[in-house]
């Protein structure tokens, strides 16, 4: 009965752990606000109303879910196997975006075939999408931040489905302030990007009250 | 009730000069038929008069003039102008044309002075077809002709006289007639084989000089000249939005802009320059995989190479180094299907890592200036006075206000472009 509860408490670390990596991820380290990754995206795919969120946000988490245990892996198994055979000309750093990159690439893969599931119509939309998803500064980004803050595999898919998670969080709040700011009371020069820009700015502000200090980019 | 007079029964008892319907009638026809009837010549004498000298004999049943010794004394028998023949009203006609064209040539040429603008600027129009001349009876023929027609000119040979000059400040090629000597005006010697040759190589250099232009055709090209100036008016950070990521997240100073600048140009540079070369080998197939992969592979010596130059300093970077390689700003071309050539490839590229270039200093010192005070480390205001400008949120209102400002000044620009354009053309069909 001891041993059942220590095996439960743990679990319970364990959900407790990975939640609070997600949150982290979401609202504290959000891709967008503190980091500013994936803005380019953002702002191309809000204000395209042929795009549904959904279509670019479903493989965005699926890739970004199954990339995160890759990237761990790649920097605690393979980094370590590869600095024998390089050369002393060639550090490790310089090849870090291709392998990454590769990992992001296999997890497209994935899911692509996992996207089998969905019926005909979402298939093929969410496919289109796919590789804008998963050729994005978002995936690689977190990659490299689960890297540099040597996450475990745990805090390491937590925080890229967390990643995700704000990245679609964020893509509804900026879709619902664009369409605010359409607003003729907003001067024509700030129209469109700049306006945009300064919301964002502006939540990145709140967000930074919020947390208090500035993350480790 | 006064019966009121009709007004239209007013005219009636006046009197009223009568309407004649005069088929083709030139200006000298008209002052004739208006001096003879000054003169209170009938109808019927004005009427023999024009058919005269439209030379139409007249279908009335009055018999045709002939020479009389003794003219009547009321009739009036037009001496001032002599009715033309069709050798005359073709040399007029000739004439006429030419001046035309002179007039056109003339008009061009001040147009060309007033706005300095090339010769394509201006249309060209159609060359007028020559018809061909038939041997013409000489001038001597007709001694007592009052009218000075040219009509020597017109049947003379003018081959070293084109009938239009594009403009003065442009030197268009002329290969054909360069090669040919420019013939000189020769006596009349009328040949079957050479008169419709004679104005067949007029328009042939018009087809270099005077390619047809249209506003349309000039508002399309202002707006692909806006479209492809890639630093200022189509700038990819503050117009089109791509490469934010660095910009505000690692743009914090003027150094980090520095390398970033290196960084960017290199990888959008050469990224562009060997993706679209492995696009023409795959068939433009797989383009997100090529353009991702290429700037990974290409990574590692822009990697060494930055090593070289900055140290440790590249450290400070974080992961936005690394992710340029999936930048928008450096694989945003993957998405389009259209492939282009090479030597546009490494034209667009290194005019897309010029633009990044600058808006990442731009954004860098001013960022460091507003922070610190500083621009690359050198003091400059021993106050700081915006510090929230080294955070992410204050590089998004920043790159906000000045991608604002950007747009304002560009759209400043291109409407007056677009306006002069529009002034250019003002007075030409679409």
């Amino acid at each position: 009965m001891l041993i059942a509860n220590a095996e439960f408490s743990s679990l319970l670390r364990g959900v407790l752990q990975f939640i609070s990596y997600m949150g982290l991820a979401i609202f504290a380290e959000n891709v967008i606000l503190a980091r500013a990754l994936g803005v380019t995206r953002l702002m191309k795919l809000v204000p395209d109303h042929k795009a549904q969120v959904w279509d670019f946000s479903l493989p965005l988490i699926l890739v970004m879910g199954f990339s995160a245990p890759l990237g761990w892996a790649t920097h605690n198994l393979l980094f370590p196997w590869l600095r024998n055979y390089l050369p002393a000309w060639l550090p490790v750093s310089a090849l870090r975006p291709l392998i990454y990159l590769t990992c992001g690439v296999l997890a497209m893969a994935v899911t692509w075939l996992i996207l089998w599931i969905l019926p005909r119509k979402h298939r093929q939309a969410c496919r289109s999408q796919l590789t804008l998803a998963g050729c994005s500064t978002a995936v690689l980004g977190t990659l490299l931040i689960c890297a540099n803050q040597n996450y475990t595999m745990l805090q390491s898919i937590a925080f890229g489905v967390g990643s995700a998670l704000g990245y679609v969080f964020i893509i509804f709040i900026v879709r619902e302030g664009r369409r605010r700011l359409r607003s003729k009371d907003v001067p024509a020069i700030f129209q469109g990007l700049p306006s945009s820009l300064i919301y964002i700015g502006i939540l990145s502000l709140a967000i930074y009250g919020l947390v208090g200090h500035a993350v480790v980019l | 009730m006064p019966n009121s007079q009709n007004r239209n029964n007013r005219r009636k008892r006046e009197e009223h000069s009568e309407t004649l319907i005069i088929p083709h009638i030139t200006k000298e026809m008209l002052e004739k038929a208006r001096t003879m009837a000054a003169q209170g010549a009938s109808r019927a004498e004005i009427e023999q008069a024009i058919a005269q000298m439209q030379g139409v004999t007249p279908q009335s049943t009055e018999p045709a003039p002939k020479p009389q010794p003794e003219p009547d004394a009321r009739r009036i028998i037009p001496t001032s102008r002599k009715r033309h023949t069709d050798e005359e009203r073709k040399a007029m006609l000739e004439q006429m044309r030419k001046e035309q064209e002179q007039r056109e040539a003339e008009r061009r040429e001040q147009a060309t002075r007033r706005t300095e603008r090339p010769a394509w600027h201006f249309p060209v129009p159609d060359p007028v077809k020559p018809e061909p001349r038939r041997k013409e009876p000489p001038v001597s023929s007709q001694p007592d002709a009052t009218v000075q027609m040219p009509a020597v000119q017109s049947v003379q040979p003018e081959p070293a006289v084109p009938a239009e000059e594009p403009t003065r400040t442009m030197d268009p090629v002329h290969p054909v007639e360069e090669k040919e000597p420019t013939p000189k005006p020769q006596p009349v010697q009328p040949s079957e084989k050479k008169e419709p040759v004679q104005p067949a190589p007029q328009p042939a250099p018009r087809r270099h000089a005077g390619l047809l232009r249209s506003r349309t055709e000039a508002e399309a090209e202002l707006n692909e000249k806006i479209r492809s100036d890639h630093i200022w008016l189509s700038n990819p950070v503050m117009v089109r939005g791509l490469g934010l990521a660095p910009v505000v997240g690692a743009a914090l100073n003027g150094e980090q802009a520095l390398i970033l600048c290196v960084a960017c140009l290199l990888l959008i540079t050469f990224t562009r320059l060997l993706a679209v070369a492995i696009c023409h080998l795959s068939g433009n197939r797989f383009r997100p995989l090529i353009y991702c992969y290429t700037a990974a592979i290409l990574y590692i010596p822009v990697y060494l190479l930055l090593y070289e130059l900055f140290g440790n300093d590249l450290t400070v970077l974080g992961i936005y180094l690394p992710i340029l390689i999936t930048e928008p700003a450096i694989v945003k071309r993957m998405e389009f299907t259209e492939l282009e050539s090479i030597r546009d490839a490494l034209r667009h590229g290194f005019n897309n890592g010029l633009g990044m270039c600058v808006a990442l200093l731009i954004v860098g010192c001013l960022r460091e200036f507003l922070a610190t005070g500083a621009v690359f480390g050198h003091t400059v205001l021993h106050a700081a006075l915006l510090p929230l400008a080294a955070q992410p949120a204050g590089g998004f209102v920043l790159v906000g206000v000045i991608a604002a400002v950007w747009c304002a000044v560009a759209n400043v620009y291109t409407d007056y472009k677009r306006e002069e354009v529009r002034r250019l053309y003002a007075d030409r069909k679409r």
